[in-house]
């Protein structure tokens, strides 16, 4: 069988700050953003700003003085008029004709690659990303826009059915109707955008709720997707609470399709929630949802021990472990442990810790208190069962914002909390294992599905993680976070996920509803074409 | 520019490509001469190269079983490896090779046999290209080629750096490394093993990191006479490598005394502008420098790359492009060696003439320029410039065989691209006028 062409795509380069020009572009839009740090930003209700009693602050994790912008808090009735909106938009927009809906989304890609600085520039001080992770989020979400419209040219016309003399057999896709996009705080640009660009084309409108530590981006990005063409009721902003906002537009009556992006606890419930219809509610929700992982990366006893080590550090440490894809265990084999794990502490060590606003930054803050709470006390349980082979000392770690530097566990209970949960920050445990196949039950063993990697050398052994490694997004001897659209289309199952992939050829069709027509196009028995 | 000036010009390039013309076949008669008495490739070399060659993709899983072969610690892992990269059934298989998979199965030869015949072939290629395991070994190489007029710079071959600790180790060994050598050393020196955290994002940082361990380099370089140089890699670190290269240049007490060198690559396409500031800074700074003209060992990785970031591509995509940048260059930097001491690194004969032809018709003594080339590669091309009476200086990498294999895959890979000169036995068949063929549209590509 002859395997079909891959959907091309004008991909977006990133950025290549070994040229001193962009390095200056990168630093001149970091000073345009901090300019205009604190400003008030207010929901947007059908194309009206709303300001509202209450606000959220969105505040620099490397400096929580420091206000990046205050966004209005939606409340019940707000939400209410929200959704009454976008029902009424639904129509119209749906009846747009599908090249308009994708011209917008290419005019959005245009309009966000020329702001693609600024966008990160305001990443960087929104959520504490580094450079570099700051700008990929920026281009996976111009690449989102661009691929979700190119996918959309090629699904718009529906399937082909089988046809016989005397009908006309159809088979085309329709929107589902009102979506709520549920975006994450981790790649507030990327993930929001790739959502709400996704549900946008197929036809739907949307309900955006931001995270409640990244409004200020989605408030932006709401605004740059009116400016490219979507009329302002076919998207709407409208940030605030999670358990208020965003359990409210899961089980809202109105609400059909949910986009969600976080944690497997909130996962749960949306999906619970969707299997029970509210009174009044005359259709059956549709969920997507993406959680987290407990992701392992297998080091075999023939690995390149260079590449394992600086692909550990990447996979376990970028963002300081808080990407859904990010490595938390690594898998060793006996034959290479011991060599293995005085180089890969010692590179821990050697990360460097600091203001992501610093080109010379490598690993910047956690995003919240919360999460410093919570990372912190992961380590002080976990250092009772298990051995804390590292930890950066406080000392090395700037005095005011939300820093946590990486730590190793060695002899990880494989039953643990370390070994098991998702923990979202710099905490990397260690296993020893005897055999590679040993490696992968280890792998398999815990309730997650979503990413995975392998460090071998042996093509018999990279074959067996293929069949038998069970994650949606396995990486060979390459790091296992960076996944790009239309390249690695993204996600996972098992309780990471639903198997849908996130810019990927089938991503499209889980927003819309496949419908059949059938028409008899004879008369009186005869076949009329 | 007058009429007069033009005819001027034409002339002298006229005269400049008849002279290259003379010296290069001069230099092509010198070489067949002594490749009568030197043996190029060993035989085991030759071997591995024609079955690289013979198909592309014997070659990648035989590039791929060297790559892992250092980390194989049994014999029986070594024929379970040799199995996988080489199925049996697969008609691709090297007659030796095939010659080992086969018997072990039946039992008639044991995996220790086989792994040792691996481990032994393996090891002959190595000693082709790489000039001793220990540092010690570095200095009977030294002797040896003095003994035939030819001088050498020593490359450490480490693993990859990834912790400060580790680059401490790094810059140790090269300052045992000079001890040992005196006066008469020359190393070349990776900038990215100076530092764990060597990052084209922050130029000064990573500058200043890698600097305190090339300080210490230079100032043992200093205080036996030996000299340094700074090896390019990627392109991303060539503006860290070289302002890396003008801070140690400006350290007080050390800066106006260190013997440094930087290398020009001649495939990145701005190479020319690269020299252009190179050399400004120089004038405007007054310091001097050696810089080593070379093509470039990074292509496919340079590509490849670039391709995957969604960059243009920084290196030439024609290789006469960038033979005729390093002509251009070779000009630049000879015209310039009161600023600069120019270091030609090519195996191309046409490159090496054209070289001596621009010294000569700069009237240039013949010691300030020097000719370079790899170790274990071109034997009697060294042989024919050093009988020229030009200084000539092989690039000696010395170090253990896990850390080797990338050097070690990267030669074989250059050794059977299209245009491998090693194995055309060149000096017997080749028309001179191929040979030395002006670079121009109609000649190969890279890779």
């Amino acid at each position: 069988m002859a395997k079909p062409a891959a959907l091309e795509f004008p991909a977006e380069p990133f950025a290549n700050f070994a040229d001193s020009r962009q390095r200056a572009a990168f630093t001149g839009a970091l000073g345009d953003v901090g300019r205009e740090l604190g400003a008030r930003y207010p929901l947007l209700i059908a194309g009206e700003e709303v300001r509202t009693q209450q606000w959220l602050a969105s505040v620099n994790p490397a400096h929580p003085a420091q206000v990046v912008g205050h966004a209005a808090q939606a409340g019940g009735a707000e939400m209410e008029r929200a959704v009454a909106a976008a029902e009424h938009a639904q129509p119209r927009w749906a009846a747009t004709p599908v090249d308009e809906r994708i011209a917008s989304l290419r005019k959005a890609a245009g309009l966000l690659r020329e702001r693609r600085w600024w966008f990160a520039a305001l990443a960087v001080l929104e959520v504490g990303k580094p450079w570099r992770e700051a700008d990929a989020d920026v281009v996976e979400a111009v690449e989102y826009l661009d691929y979700y419209a190119a996918a959309m040219e090629q699904v718009a016309a529906g399937k082909a059915v089988l046809q016989r003399p005397g009908e006309a057999n159809q088979y085309r896709y329709v929107p589902r109707g009102v979506c709520a996009v549920i975006a994450p705080w981790n790649f507030p640009v990327a993930i929001l955008t790739g959502m709400a660009s996704a549900a946008l084309v197929t036809g739907n409108v949307v309900i955006l709720k931001p995270a409640e530590q990244s409004p200020v981006l989605a408030y932006h990005l709401t605004r740059l997707l009116h400016e490219a063409g979507i009329p302002a009721d076919a998207v709407q902003y409208l940030p605030g609470l999670g358990e208020d906002i965003g359990a409210g537009l899961v089980r809202h009556p109105k609400v059909r399709l949910i986009l969600f992006t976080g944690s497997k606890a909130v996962g749960l419930s949306i999906l619970q929630a969707v299997g029970q219809p509210e009174p009044g509610q005359r259709f059956l929700k549709h969920a997507v949802v993406e959680m987290g992982g407990k992701n392992a990366v297998i080091v075999d006893e023939d690995a390149d021990l260079d590449a394992a080590i600086k692909g550990a550090l990447v996979s376990a440490f970028s963002y300081g472990g808080q990407k859904c894809s990010a490595a938390s265990r690594l898998i060793i084999h006996e034959a290479v442990y011991d060599r293995l794990i005085p180089r890969l502490t010692k590179a821990v060590e050697g990360l460097r810790i600091g203001d992501p606003a610093s080109p010379d930054c490598e690993l910047g803050p956690l995003i919240d208190e919360e999460a410093v709470r919570r990372v912190t006390a992961a380590i002080a349980q976990g250092g009772r069962s298990a051995t804390l082979l590292y930890q950066c000392p406080s000392g090395r770690l700037p005095q005011e914002g939300y820093f946590m530097g990486p730590a190793l566990f060695a002899d990880v209970d494989r039953a643990s909390a370390l070994a098991q949960q998702e923990l979202f920050g710099p905490v990397l445990s260690l296993f020893r294992v005897r055999s590679f196949e040993e490696a992968l039950e280890l792998a398999n063993d815990v309730d997650y599905g979503l990413t995975g990697g392998v460090y071998s050398r042996s093509p018999s052994h990279l074959q067996h993680a293929i069949e038998a490694f069970e994650v949606g997004n396995l990486y060979l001897n390459r790091p296992i976070t960076g996944a790009l659209v239309g390249r690695q289309p993204f996600g996972g199952y098992k309780l990471s996920g639903l198997g849908t992939k996130a810019g990927g050829p089938d991503y499209l069709l889980q927003l819309m509803i496949p419908k059949t027509i059938c028409e008899n196009t004879a008369r009186h028995g005869m076949p009329l074409e | 520019m007058s009429e007069h000036r033009v005819r001027v010009r034409v002339e002298e390039s006229v005269s400049l490509e008849a002279r290259t013309q003379a010296i290069g076949r001069e230099l092509l008669a010198r070489a067949k001469q002594a490749h009568a008495h030197l043996s190029s490739l060993n035989r085991w070399t030759t071997q591995l190269l024609r079955w690289c060659l013979a198909d592309p993709h014997v070659k990648s899983q035989v590039l791929r079983f060297l790559d892992c072969l250092p980390s194989l610690t049994t014999p029986r892992a070594v024929v379970r490896h040799l199995r996988e990269y080489f199925p049996a059934d697969g008609w691709r298989l090297p007659a030796a090779l095939r010659l080992g998979v086969s018997l072990t199965r039946p039992g008639l030869l044991t995996a220790p046999a086989v792994s040792f015949m691996v481990h032994q072939l393996v090891e002959q290629v190595a000693q082709q290209f790489i000039a001793g395991a220990r540092a010690e070994d570095a200095v009977s190489v030294m002797q040896r080629l003095a003994s035939r007029g030819v001088r050498v710079s020593f490359d450490v071959l480490g693993e990859q750096v990834t912790s400060e600790a580790e680059a401490d180790r790094y810059a140790r060994q090269y300052v045992e490394l000079i001890s040992r050598l005196g006066a008469a050393g020359h190393v070349s020196v990776k900038p990215s093993a100076l530092t764990a955290q060597f990052d084209p994002l922050s130029v000064r940082e990573s500058a200043a990191r890698a600097l305190g361990r090339l300080r210490l380099i230079a100032q043992r370089a200093v205080e036996v006479g030996a000299a340094v140089t700074l090896d390019m890699e990627q392109v991303e670190y060539r503006e860290l490598t070289l302002e890396l290269a003008k801070q140690l240049l400006q350290e007080p007490g050390l800066g106006e005394r260190v013997r440094l060198g930087v290398v020009v690559q001649a495939y990145v396409s701005d190479a020319e502008q690269a020299v252009t500031d190179l050399l400004d800074w120089l004038a405007q700074h007054r310091r001097r420098l050696a810089v080593r003209l070379v093509k470039g060992a990074y292509w496919d990785y340079e590509v490849a790359h670039a391709l995957q970031m969604g960059w243009a591509v920084p290196v030439h995509r024609r290789k006469w492009q960038t033979d005729r940048t390093f002509e251009r260059l070779t000009e630049r930097l000879l015209a310039s060696s009161s600023m600069v001491r120019p270091e030609i690194a090519s195996h191309n004969l046409r490159s090496i003439a054209h070289a001596m032809a621009v010294a000569e018709e700069l009237k240039l003594p013949k010691d300030t320029v020097e000719f370079q080339l790899l170790y274990g590669m071109g034997d009697a091309i060294q042989a024919a410039v050093a009988s020229l009476g030009w200084p000539v200086r092989v690039y000696a990498p010395v170090g253990e065989l896990i850390p080797g294999m990338a050097y070690l895959v990267r030669r074989i890979l250059e050794n059977t691209a299209n245009e491998s000169f090693l194995l055309q036995d060149f000096l017997e068949t080749a028309s001179a006028d191929t040979l030395m063929a002006p670079p121009g549209p109609n000649g190969g590509s890279h890779g």
